[in-house]
This record gives C-alpha cells, sequence and structure tokens, in this order.
C-alpha cells in the first residue's frame, strides 16, 4: 500500500553515489530521463539498461528497494501499456473480438513500460544514495540563480525537506487513524464511488488537523533554534565538487551523447 | 463470552529477508468477567496482540476464537466482531473528527446500521459513563483539554455496546488527576456491567492497583499469565525484560533481605501500610479491629 | 543585587482569544503574577497539572511567548528586548514534549548541526559542536541513522543534542518523558543529569512524573497560574496533602511512609527512596522484635511508635 513509497526513503551506506555532490546526482538524474525520451530504438535502450544496472551496481543499495517504488505507478504503468498495446494502428499480430494487437503497438508499449519503470528506477536511485537535505541543498544552489527574481529558493527548499521527513510519520498516522476508525465499524472499502469518498472524511479530518499540530510544534522547535530564514546561515555539509564529481558529470554527458547518436 | 487465543502467531515482512516475528506462539483465554492488565515493553507485540482481538490484523498461523466461534472463518462477521470488542487506540483523540461532541460519539453506533436517534441514546448513555458533563456535548472536540477530549473517544467505543473493552495505554501522557479519574471509570465499568477490560499499561502501579489478572509479554511471547501478587513476585525476570514490579513490591522485598517476616506478595501501598503496622504493633492492630491483609504476623 | 540565570518578577500572561473583527472574545490568564529567581548551575523541576501555567511558563524563557505584564530576563537580557531575542534562545534551549515534532533533520547528526547552522556557526566548529553533543547524549552511535527508526528516549536525547550544540547555559525541557515508555524516560532524565553535573547546565524540567524529580535541587509547584510551593524535594514530598490537593501525586514510597506516619509510626518527614524507607523501618522493627524477646508487651508506650 501507501508504505510502498521509496520516494525520499534514504537508504544509508557508504559508496560513490552516496559520496557524490547532489547536484551531480541531480544533473545526472536530469541527464537519464532526457535520454529516456530520446531513445528510440533498441540499441539505446540497451545502453540506457546498462547504464541503470551500472549506477545500481554504484549504489549498493540492494536491488529490491529499486523496484518497490513501481508498486505505485502499477495502475499508470498498465493504463499506458493498454493504451498503447491496444490502439496503435498497424500490423495485426493478434485479434481478440473487437481487440486488436499490432507489431508497432506491441513495439511502443514496450519502450513506454521501459521508459516508466526506468524513470522511477532512475529517480528512486537518487532519492535512495542522496538524503533529502543534501537533495534539497543540491536543489537550493542549483537553482540558486532564481534568487535574484525574488524567487524563495531557500525557503522551499526547507519546505521540502521537512515535507519528506513528515512523509513516512504522517504515512503512520494513516494507518493508526484507519484501523481506529474500523475499530469503530468504519468501512474504507465497500460502496460507490461518491459513497467511498464519503467514507474518507473519517479518516482524512483527524489527518489534516494532525498535521497543522505537528506543522505548528515544528515552526516553534525551529523558532526555538534560532531559525531564522536562510540569511546569515552557515552549512554543516557545505556542498563542494570532488575529482569524483568531474567524473560523474562526464560520464552522464557521455552516456548522452551514445543515447542520442543510437536514436 | 470469551475470548481464545490459540497457538497465536503474527510475522512481519514474511518471505523478506526482514522476516520477523511480532507474535510467536501465543496462548491464552479471558474469560466473561476479567480485568486483565497487559503489560511488556515498547516492540514487545502488545499492540500487535490486541489488534489481532478484534480481527484489524490477522495471524499468520494459530486461531483466535470469540464465544467458541473462529474469528478468521468463512463468512464471520468481523464488522459486527469489532462492535463486540471495542479497541481504544493509543492517544484516541486523534481520530475525532466530527463538528460536535455528540455527533463523533455517535459515529460508531451508525456504523453499526443504528438511526440517529438510536445513535444519539446511545452515545448520551457513554458520554455519561464517561462522566462528560452535558454542557460538553454540543460543543466542537477540538475546544475540549486533553482529558476531555481522550473521554470522547472511549465514549465513541463504549457507545457501541461492546462486551470486552481493550485499551491501549488511556493515560498516556494525562496528568496525575486526568488518569486516576480514567482509570475509575474504566475500574467502575468493570464492576459496575460487568464488562471485560484489558488494559495495556506502561505503569505497573496502575496493573496493579486496577487488575486481577497480568498478561507479560516479551519479544512477541508470553512469558507470564496469572495474578499480579505471582507475576511480580518475578520481578527480577521482569527487570530482565525492560520491565519492573510496583515500587511496593522492592520495600517489601528489602524488609525481608533484613529478615522481617512480611508478607512478599504485597503490591498496593494499601496492603503494605496494613502489613507493616501490623507487625510493628499486632495487638493494636487486632484491638482496633483494623482490616489487616494476609496471614502477616502469623509467623510468629 | 545579583541576578540568577533565569528571573521572572511580577509575570503576568493572558490568553486572548478574538473574534473575526479582532474583538477580544475571550482572556484566559495562564500565570498570575509570578516571582521567580534560579540560580545557574542548579536543578530545577517545575510540577503542576495540565493548565496550571508551566508550560506557558516554558516558552516565556527562550521569548517564544511574551509577558502580558512584569519581565523576564535571562542572563540579565529581558526577553522583550527584540535585539537579543537570538541571544536569549541560544542561552536557554527548548526540548518539547512530542519528540516527533521538533526534529528537523532527515539524518540524526543533520538534525543536530540545525542549531549552530541557524547561529552562522563555521563549519569545523558545527562538526565539533556535534560531536560533541551527540556523545554528551550518548548518541554517537545512531548519527548516521535516519530519526523516523528511533524510539522515543532516543529521538528525545537528539532532540537535547540539538539544543546542546547550541551551547547553551540553560535548557528548558516542557514534559520531555510525557510520550515515553519507562526505559525511554530514564534514559531522558538521566542524561538531562548528567549534563547538569557534568557540563554544569542549568536545567528546568517540566513534569508531571513525580519520580523524576526527587534528585532535583529544587522543585517549584505551579496552581492556576501561581507559583504554590518551592523547596528541595524533600521539603515538597513531606507535604503530601498538599501536593494532592494541587492535583498531584508522590511516589508509592513516600505515599507509604506518609500513611505510616499518619497511624504514628515514627518516620522522617520526605522519604523519597526506597532506601530510604526501609533504612527507616529496619531498626523500627528490631526494636519491637527486641521488646517482644524480653517480654515487654508489644505495641506499649515508646517515643518512636507514637499511639496517635
Amino acid at each position: 500500500m501507501i508504505r510502498d513509497i521509496t520516494l525520499g526513503q534514504y537508504y544509508p551506506v557508504d559508496s560513490v553515489l552516496h559520496r557524490m555532490d547532489p547536484r551531480t546526482k541531480l544533473f545526472g538524474t536530469m541527464v537519464f530521463i532526457i535520454s529516456l525520451f530520446f531513445a528510440g530504438s533498441l540499441a539505446a535502450y540497451g545502453v540506457a539498461t546498462v547504464f541503470l544496472i551500472f549506477v545500481i551496481r554504484l549504489s549498493r543499495v540492494p536491488f529490491g528497494f529499486m523496484v518497490r517504488g513501481l508498486k505505485a505507478i502499477l495502475f499508470l504503468l498498465l493504463i499506458s501499456v493498454s493504451f498503447n498495446l491496444f490502439l496503435t494502428p498497424g500490423t495485426e499480430v493478434f485479434r481478440l473480438g473487437f481487440l486488436k494487437i499490432t507489431w508497432e503497438g506491441l513495439r511502443l508499449a514496450g519502450f513506454m513500460a521501459l521508459r516508466l519503470i526506468y524513470l522511477v528506477i532512475g529517480s528512486t536511485v537518487m532519492t535512495l544514495t542522496t538524503t533529502p537535505n543534501q537533495l534539497t541543498d543540491g536543489m537550493e544552489r542549483s537553482l540558486g540563480f532564481l534568487k535574484r527574481v525574488r524567487v524563495p529558493v531557500h525557503e522551499i527548499s526547507m519546505m521540502m525537506s521537512i515535507a519528506l521527513r513528515f512523509i513516512p510519520i504522517l504515512v503512520e498516522e494513516t494507518d493508526k487513524i484507519m484501523k481506529a476508525q474500523m475499530a469503530r465499524g468504519a468501512d474504507f472499502e465497500s460502496g460507490n464511488l461518491i459513497q467511498k469518498a464519503k467514507n474518507m472524511v473519517p479518516l482524512l479530518v483527524p489527518l489534516f488537523i494532525s498535521a497543522f499540530r505537528r506543522a505548528t510544534d515544528l515552526a516553534m522547535a525551529m523558532e526555538a533554534r534560532c531559525y531564522h530564514g536562510g540569511d546569515g546561515r552557515t552549512k554543516m555539509k557545505p556542498l563542494q565538487y570532488e575529482r569524483r564529481d568531474y567524473v560523474g558529470y562526464l560520464v552522464c554527458a557521455g552516456y548522452l551523447a551514445a543515447v542520442v547518436l543510437l536514436g | 463470552m470469551s475470548i481464545r487465543a490459540d497457538h497465536l502467531c503474527h510475522l512481519y515482512g514474511e518471505g523478506t529477508a526482514f522476516e520477523q516475528y511480532a507474535l510467536k506462539d501465543v496462548s491464552f483465554e479471558i474469560g466473561d468477567g476479567e480485568f486483565v492488565g497487559l503489560i511488556g515493553h515498547t516492540g514487545s507485540g502488545k499492540s500487535t496482540l490486541i489488534q489481532h482481538l478484534n480481527g484489524l490484523l490477522q495471524a499468520s498461523s494459530g486461531k483466535i476464537y470469540y464465544n467458541g466461534e473462529d474469528i478468521d472463518g468463512d463468512g464471520y462477521d468481523r464488522r459486527n466482531l469489532r462492535s463486540r470488542v471495542g479497541l481504544v487506540f493509543q492517544y484516541p483523540e486523534h481520530q475525532l473528527f466530527e463538528v460536535d461532541v455528540l455527533s463523533d460519539v455517535c459515529f460508531g453506533p451508525k456504523n453499526q446500521g443504528l438511526s440517529r436517534e438510536e445513535a444519539e441514546v446511545r452515545a448520551r448513555e457513554a458520554l455519561t459513563l464517561v462522566g462528560l458533563e452535558e454542557r460538553f456535548w454540543d460543543k466542537s472536540p477540538f475546544e475540549l483539554s486533553g482529558g476531555q477530549k481522550r473521554r470522547v473517544a472511549i465514549a465513541g467505543v463504549l457507545a457501541m455496546q461492546p462486551e470486552v473493552l481493550i485499551l491501549d495505554e488511556p493515560t498516556a501522557g494525562l496528568d496525575p488527576r486526568g488518569r486516576d479519574e480514567i482509570l475509575d471509570e474504566i475500574a467502575a465499568l468493570h464492576k459496575d456491567r460487568g464488562m471485560t477490560i484489558v488494559l495495556v499499561s506502561h505503569s505497573m502501579e496502575d496493573i496493579a492497583r486496577y487488575a486481577d489478572r497480568i498478561l507479560v509479554m516479551n519479544h512477541g511471547e508470553k512469558r507470564f499469565d496469572g495474578p499480579p501478587r505471582e507475576v511480580f513476585a518475578h520481578y527480577r525476570e521482569l527487570e530482565e525484560m525492560g520491565l519492573a514490579a510496583p515500587q511496593i513490591t522492592y520495600v517489601v522485598h528489602k524488609l525481608r533481605e533484613h529478615g522481617i517476616s512480611i508478607p512478599e506478595d504485597i503490591t498496593t501501598v494499601e496492603e503494605a501500610r496494613d502489613a507493616i503496622l501490623e507487625l510493628l504493633r499486632p495487638e493494636r492492630a487486632k484491638a482496633s479491629g483494623r482490616q489487616t491483609w494476609g496471614k502477616a504476623g502469623s509467623g510468629e | 543585587m545579583s541576578m540568577g540565570i533565569i528571573k521572572a518578577s511580577k509575570l503576568i500572561f493572558d490568553y486572548i482569544r478574538r473574534d473575526e473583527e479582532d474583538r477580544i472574545e475571550e482572556v484566559n490568564r495562564a500565570i498570575d503574577g509570578l516571582d521567580l529567581d534560579i540560580r545557574e548551575g542548579d536543578f530545577v523541576a517545575v510540577l503542576g497539572h495540565n493548565g496550571s501555567g508551566k508550560s506557558t511558563f516554558a516558552k516565556q524563557i527562550n521569548g517564544i511567548l511574551l509577558p502580558t505584564e512584569g519581565t523576564v530576563w535571562i542572563s540579565g537580557m529581558k526577553t522583550t528586548d527584540d535585539s537579543h531575542i537570538w541571544d536569549i534562545r541560544k542561552t536557554a534551549g527548548m526540548v518539547f514534549q512530542n519528540p516527533d515534532n521538533q526534529i528537523i533533520g532527515n539524518v540524526v547528526e543533520e538534525d543536530v548541526g540545525f542549531g549552530p547552522e541557524n547561529l552562522g556557526v563555521p563549519t569545523d566548529e558545527i562538526w565539533r559542536r556535534v560531536e560533541e553533543s551527540l556523545q554528551a547524549v550518548g548518541m554517537t552511535a545512531f548519527r548516521m541513522k535516519s530519526p523516523n527508526k528511533l524510539s522515543g528516549g532516543q529521538k528525545q536525547r537528539v532532540a537535547i543534542a540539538g539544543v546542546m550544540a547550541m551551547k547553551p547555559r540553560c535548557i528548558v525541557l516542557d514534559e520531555p518523558t510525557a510520550m515515553l515508555d519507562p526505559n525511554g524516560r530514564k534514559d531522558v532524565i538521566r542524561t538531562i543529569h548528567e549534563l547538569n553535573k557534568k557540563e554544569g547546565i542549568t536545567v528546568l524540567l517540566i513534569t508531571h512524573y513525580m519520580e523524576e524529580v526527587i534528585e532535583a535541587d529544587r522543585v517549584i509547584v505551579m496552581d492556576d497560574g501561581h507559583l504554590v510551593m518551592d523547596g528541595t524535594p524533600r521539603e515538597i514530598f513531606s507535604r503530601v496533602k498538599e501536593l494532592k490537593e494541587y492535583r498531584l501525586d508522590v511516589p508509592q514510597v513516600t505515599e507509604l511512609a506518609y500513611e505510616l506516619k499518619k497511624e504514628g509510626v515514627d518516620l522522617p518527614d520526605g522519604i523519597l527512596t526506597i532506601e530510604e524507607l526501609t533504612e527507616a523501618l529496619v531498626p523500627l522493627f528490631r526494636e519491637q522484635q527486641a521488646d517482644r524477646e524480653n517480654g515487654i508487651p508489644t505495641g506499649g508506650q515508646r517515643e518512636h511508635v507514637n499511639q496517635g
């Protein structure tokens, strides 16, 4: 269920990837996502696969953790695959009543599935190897130029970092409230869509209230620890490029070039 | 009326590397009208256990029988079970959601299929039972104090008129007076209504005062099961499990180490006071007709 | 005149509720004329039932709430003086009740570094402080862990380390153990006693667990916004009846000693520990035994067993 979302779940081991600068990893993830949209041939997907396996091996995170995130998009995956599978015109391979599967459809659906799966695994690799704080630090620095046009980059990244910290807590809380209401006879499964939505009220109201209470508490705790925005703040872990980061940028650029060339 | 757990096991993360027993071969039977204290340190399996008793969690193996019926059996009505075995979670006030107190307490009975009027009758009764004054009934539950919110939440379960009431640390975070009030009301439900109570608590003092039987859980296994005096006599083993006995038990054992023949199975302040007074001046205790405890002083 | 690290004079605080048009709807006086002076280095416990004003007072100490009337000084600085607010918060750190809602970092060490980062401490110094603070609360082994993987007691120790990293002179803990199990509670209390003894940090511990205050230097009881009792634990706990009037309770041993005294048994005032009680009781039993062996009728008019 919701517990399976691995996004924002840091996996603490020591690897080259873990030690890499978050900006490099952000760049790498972006490059990987872009490459997936360029890839249109088996050869290109082959390169992407090799690259992904290489990165996963580098991260030293068990493969099982990578694929857990897929469960969350299973529904989306099924829909997009079946759309492509059944609605692409072309040479017919198989027919079942009014449904027909074409060679082109198979190909498109396969690529679409790979694209989605790789996209999720690729970004999961980043979140598993980067603490949310490093991640937001990375974004804050990479997007620092936006400060000049008055975008509150620091505040946004702080908000994201806090959101990430509280996701697991709120997930657990959801589970608890759900059980507590079920103990009072609540039913979250049966009924039509409208009824189901109505049945969510006893879950959602307490959840929102709890989230607000936590937010107020947290704001007070941050103030008590002298938080007053980004001005005059120093960093415990300032971002600094090392040799491995330059190598990382080179590898990513090389990879993107390869995929684009192979089409 | 009884709950019987028969070789109950619960496995977390079955089939993965993180496979772990939350419950391991737990068997017991809770009879009609008992007041059972359930103790164990955090992660001992007690929370998992109570969620099995009303069918919120399903056992990996083993069975639970309610009134002799297997609750995981085909066609068993588990929603009905949940209204007969009421479960009050920790910090139950976090489940409140309605616009006013009365409506919130009506939620359970309405889920049982009662009409709004019938539900309100039940709700009024339940709110009276937990001692919440009528002037609060049409207020928003979120305007109440912590102790009052907790009562509303307990009433929300009571309004379903359960035969068994399970409470997971119902006094956590309350001040001493709030704690005593809630516990006294639970004790009254047991005494006046004959309700079966299962009380999960970290306070050995509270358990000693209210429960007539204690179940001790450790690492998912049942370790002790018996009346408080018997269980607390194992205070050394309890300590090894990260638990303790009430302070009074330690006083009594310290005195016995000094060769004073005070009965070793004393667990409350009143019992200890009477036993010590009787030892210090047996004649006076007899003359005043004071109700003395146990066989204190008979060893002379 | 010398002034303690925390001083409050004629402190009054009202919670004011306003309606939509900003008109005052309800005024709740949480603190009502509080005078208090806390000596640097003391371990002070504040007792009081829910709603007695003790948490409101805690929030006055580092300027989260400001007085309606009267003054609070932290090491000589007025909390109402805007220019000192960060110095005040640095001097008097705070630990709150809910362990989850005060940890900001997603990794233990990053959370401990949060305070010093806000203060603009240089990077090398932050690392030194994080190291020392984690050591001081015994959480070094967990420095790379996610706070979500810790027990309640461990989370609170991380929160304490987060305050320590700001090099405070005083820590205010607002019911830090209310949501913990007995083991977590013991760990947290032991940790703050160590900080008090080894580092000389002034501690203000707000709680309603009586067994947590018996080792304090000073106990303060609040009721209805007033300070109603003030003394050593022994002095406070010898006034069992009064404590009960303020909706508090006492440790079981203290209660037993009190009950026995009421019955005329000659015990010293304010017994706090199991050892103290048994040490006081054993001689009484011995004498009683000796009397019986010597044929003196028991329960007679002996000075230590007053027939009340």
